[in-house]
């Protein structure tokens, strides 16, 4: 716990990171990398769909990553109403546009992929919509911390209602069983194993572990990039508190 | 599967990589911005420090 929270200290932190991020870059490039020679080059098209399936190596990571991009949001929250530590704040704050990206690419491909194959852009079917609520709960929550100056209030009024909004991760997970949609069923992570056949699975997970570690890799930018922002806020408040005084002093000088 | 479909292909992996690029382009630039902002502000609280 004492290693832990030491390396929550923000110095600490932005030392960590800047060694950790080349090799997260690294890991990025080099898996998207592969996982695109191996989609375009190397995995069969689908015997219903053809080429289209190409669709779901990117649409199937980032609806995975829109979600994880949540539950960080999520872990953040509980570290920011339980031990109300700033960098826990900042992680939630960043992680939000992250998260909205990553929902717009998932809502946007699943439309191009929709199209020719249920023959419509848009239904609304549970895991369409569950998807949709949680692109709209990023962009208020984004809207929030824009209202919002960074006061532990304001932190602590955004990780609740970040808690809150959590109730529609695990709607977007079981909407498919739940009720009938158009939307397929879980082909991969499901009780009995995945379904999909290896040689379009094991393309999807290098694809997935490339965005992920895109993910970590531009989460902890964003979150050095707090930090410098509020260093930058703090050392500018500083300069005109002290240059208040500077102006109060030289006013009182012809006086003396 | 017919060409006409290519056409979603291509769009969705271009939005794809214009998200991303816009992000992390996003990203690069205010750190860029922050770090020059935080220099020039040590570099004044230096100054008037060795001032007082």
């Amino acid at each position: 716990m004492i290693a832990f929270s030491s390396l929550a200290n923000p110095a600490v932190f932005l030392r960590l990171t800047q060694r950790v991020l080349p090799w997260l870059g690294a890991a990025s490039a080099l898996l998207s990398g592969l996982g695109l020679y191996l989609v375009f080059f190397v995995s069969p098209a689908d015997y219903q769909q053809g080429e289209t399936v190409k669709i779901m190596y990117i649409h199937v990571p980032a609806a995975w990553l829109a979600m994880f991009a949540y539950m960080v949001m999520t872990s953040a929250s509980l570290g920011v109403l339980v031990w109300r530590h700033p960098l826990a704040d900042a992680a939630q704050k960043t992680a939000a546009t992250l998260g909205a990206a990553f929902t717009f690419i998932c809502l946007v491909t699943g439309s191009l992929w929709g199209k020719p194959m249920w023959g419509t852009y848009w239904v609304w079917d549970a895991r369409l919509t569950s998807m949709l609520i949680l692109f709209l709960l990023y962009l208020g929550l984004i809207a929030l911390r824009q209202t919002m100056e960074d006061s532990p209030r304001g932190a602590r009024i955004a990780a609740i209602m970040t808690l809150v909004g959590f109730v529609d991760i695990p709607i977007i997970k079981f909407s498919v069983d739940w009720w009938n949609t158009l939307h397929q069923p879980a082909s991969v992570l499901r009780a009995g194993g995945p379904t999909i056949a290896a040689a379009m699975l094991w393309p999807l997970l290098i694809m997935a572990l490339g965005a992920t570690a895109l993910f970590l890799a531009l989460h902890l930018m964003a979150i050095r990039n707090e930090i410098l922002r509020r260093r930058v806020a703090r050392l500018t408040l500083q300069a005109a508190a002290a240059g208040e005084e500077g102006g109060a002093a030289e006013l009182l000088e012809p006086a003396q | 599967m017919t060409d006409e479909h290519w056409g979603y292909i291509l769009l969705a992996y271009g939005v794809t990589a214009a998200t991303v690029l816009v992000l992390l382009a996003r990203i690069l630039l205010e750190n860029r911005r922050l770090s020059a902002e935080l220099a020039r502000l040590e570099k004044t609280a230096g100054a008037r420090e060795e001032t007082l």
